[in-house]
């Protein structure tokens, strides 16, 4: 138990909100957005001063901030190696869902940060920056939709990393998607993830047309899996756009 | 593990011209034993071994426990909102009332100090933790094959916890696919106690049996992983430590006898083209269901001599 912090109660409960109409995406979705429309994009760079870069994205009630720092000399365990390293952490902030947090990284965060890591490294030059770090620390603000997060937490990280000047061959991008039953939306919510039977969670370099990551949970056809895939596709070249703006109007 | 230029070169052009350093052509599996019930004190256990290469052991231990979500309905959302509970696509309940009525199973992978010395400490912890997290994903959820509500003792607070331990004993490349292949094996193999429940004056109380009989519901339809390594412009299954090492990027796709796309990953630090992608996810549904039977007539094997009491022969 870490001491130097006020403990709340050792066991808490959240209450129980009153039973919601059930959600049925296939028919119409809680936000009348249609199945293939992204939630409505706001990012800005340069929101954390005395990082070397950083960016915040807000997608519907998703919020997430990632400050890079770096590159820096590595510790000098691996300062051999002559190309640089990414690391990547990823962390939701203890208010971010419907449950409370703990302060130490879980094993889903874990998970997340190595996923960060894989969907980020193949666009970064890592062979300019021999013997050095580069580090990207996202924070989760609010989560709505867990996969939607991880998605808006790597086109953020991506964007930090332009915003320092890192050397990129690409800006990743990413979305997720979901099954509801032979239906496929695009950015389900928390809400919606309740119900869904699969979901998909697709990073892309545009302009090189490369997967960088890519996760698929739920059973389906191997049709509407590439049905999927490509839809997410689409969406990461409009969410492009966006972010390619933001840069630009630094 | 490092490799040099002038082997990487070699691999990847071998590859790249269909042929491999041990005679296998792309899409060769090397060979494999299974071996089920050798461990008597687990509910179901299963080693996986690939020739000269990796070894995976898989306990299986149940336990009683209760139902996740019974003080907290909302926890399933907010701790693993990627791991479908079984409800989810049952259109019958929404998926906070079948929350109440499944069991669960619990998955860890633990790379054994053996096999540890060949990889980075910080890399096995990684990889650790990667697998695990995979295989909970995985077999939690209707995808996973199980049959979670059969596993449920008294619907709203008690069901069978079935613990999952995976032992890496020795690294030989393709683990993620050795995985899969022992824990099919250990969940086919797995026998619960019989609990008979019963009722008196509104409140529930159940009993165990010493006996370990019942099956497990839906074990044939657990899914397979097949692993795709992308080296240069071709992709492998069933990668040595050394091709590994020459693979930017893998995609492992998760199938079901069906048929049927249960679950896809990317790994690895490199990228792929979309149509790459796509033809990968094809090849390892072809494969994957192949692997699938072959398996399934190992395990029908193995029950066979379970049933005419041969004894496992232990560790070979």
């Amino acid at each position: 138990m870490d001491r130097k912090r006020i403990a709340g109660p050792e066991k808490s409960v959240v209450p129980l909100p009153a039973p919601a109409p059930p959600v049925n995406p296939q028919t119409a979705r809680p936000d009348k957005r249609r199945r293939d429309q992204i939630r409505s994009l706001y990012t800005k760079t340069g929101s954390v001063t005395q990082a070397n870069g950083s960016a915040y994205v807000e997608a519907g009630n998703i919020k997430v901030l990632c400050a890079v720092y770096g590159p820096r000399q590595s510790s000098s365990k691996n300062s051999s190696s002559n190309t640089g390293t990414l690391q990547c952490d990823f962390k939701y902030a203890p208010f971010s869902g419907g449950k409370r947090r703990g302060y130490a990284k879980d094993d889903q965060e874990k998970e997340f940060s190595l996923v960060l890591e894989q969907a980020l490294t193949p666009a970064v030059r890592l062979e300019q920056y021999p013997k050095s770090t580069i580090q990207a620390f996202v924070l989760v603000l609010e989560n709505d939709g867990s996969l939607a997060s991880l998605a808006a937490a790597i086109s953020c990280a991506a964007l930090a990393l332009a915003n320092a000047g890192i050397e990129m061959n690409d800006l990743v991008t990413a979305c997720a998607a979901g099954y509801f039953g032979s239906a496929v939306c695009l950015d389900p919510t928390l809400d919606e993830e309740a119900v869904q039977s699969g979901a998909v969670l697709l990073s892309y370099m545009p302009v090189l047309n490369e997967v960088t990551h890519l996760i698929q949970t739920g059973e389906i056809a191997p049709a509407q899996c590439v049905q999927a895939v490509e839809l997410c596709i689409g969406a990461c070249s409009q969410i492009h756009t966006v972010t390619q703006e933001a840069l630009l109007a630094e | 593990m490092l490799i040099g230029a002038s082997e990487r070169d070699f691999i990847t052009k071998g590859v790249e011209s269909g042929i491999r350093a041990d005679g296998r052509g792309p899409l060769d599996f090397r060979q494999f034993f299974l071996e089920t019930g050798m461990i008597t004190q687990a509910s179901g256990s299963c080693r996986a071994t690939i020739d000269f290469g990796t070894d995976v052991l898989a306990g299986v231990k149940v336990q009683v426990g209760d139902i996740e979500g019974r003080v907290d309905s909302d926890e399933a959302q907010a701790d693993g909102a990627m791991v479908e509970d079984a409800g989810a696509g049952d259109d019958a309940e929404t998926g906070a009332q079948s929350r109440g009525n499944v069991g669960r199973v619990v998955c860890t992978v633990e790379c054994s100090p053996a096999a540890k010395s060949v990889l980075d400490a910080r890399e096995v912890d990684d990889m650790c933790n990667e697998y695990s997290q995979i295989l909970t994903r995985t077999l939690n959820g209707p995808h996973g094959g199980l049959d979670l509500q059969k596993l449920c003792i008294i619907p709203g607070s008690t069901c069978w916890v079935v613990n999952v331990d995976v032992l890496i004993l020795d690294y030989g490349g393709n683990v993620l696919d050795t995985i899969f292949m022992a824990v099919r094996g250990a969940l086919h193999n797995t026998r619960l106690p019989k609990a008979t429940v019963e009722q008196t004056d509104g409140h529930f109380e159940f009993d165990i049996s010493d006996d370990e009989t019942e099956i497990l519901a839906g074990r044939e339809s657990v899914p397979v992983a097949m692993t795709l390594s992308k080296i240069g412009t071709s992709r492998i299954v069933d990668s040595t430590p050394l091709e590994a090492l020459c693979s930017a990027a893998q995609v492992t796709v998760f199938v079901n006898r069906a048929g049927n796309v249960c679950g896809l990953q990317k790994s690895g630090k490199g990228s792929l083209e979309p149509s790459i992608l796509i033809d990968m996810i094809e090849t390892g549904v072809k494969l994957g269901t192949e692997l699938a039977e072959k398996l399934d007539a190992v395990l029908d094997r193995e029950e066979r001599d379970r049933l005419s009491h041969i004894e496992p022969t232990g560790f070979r």
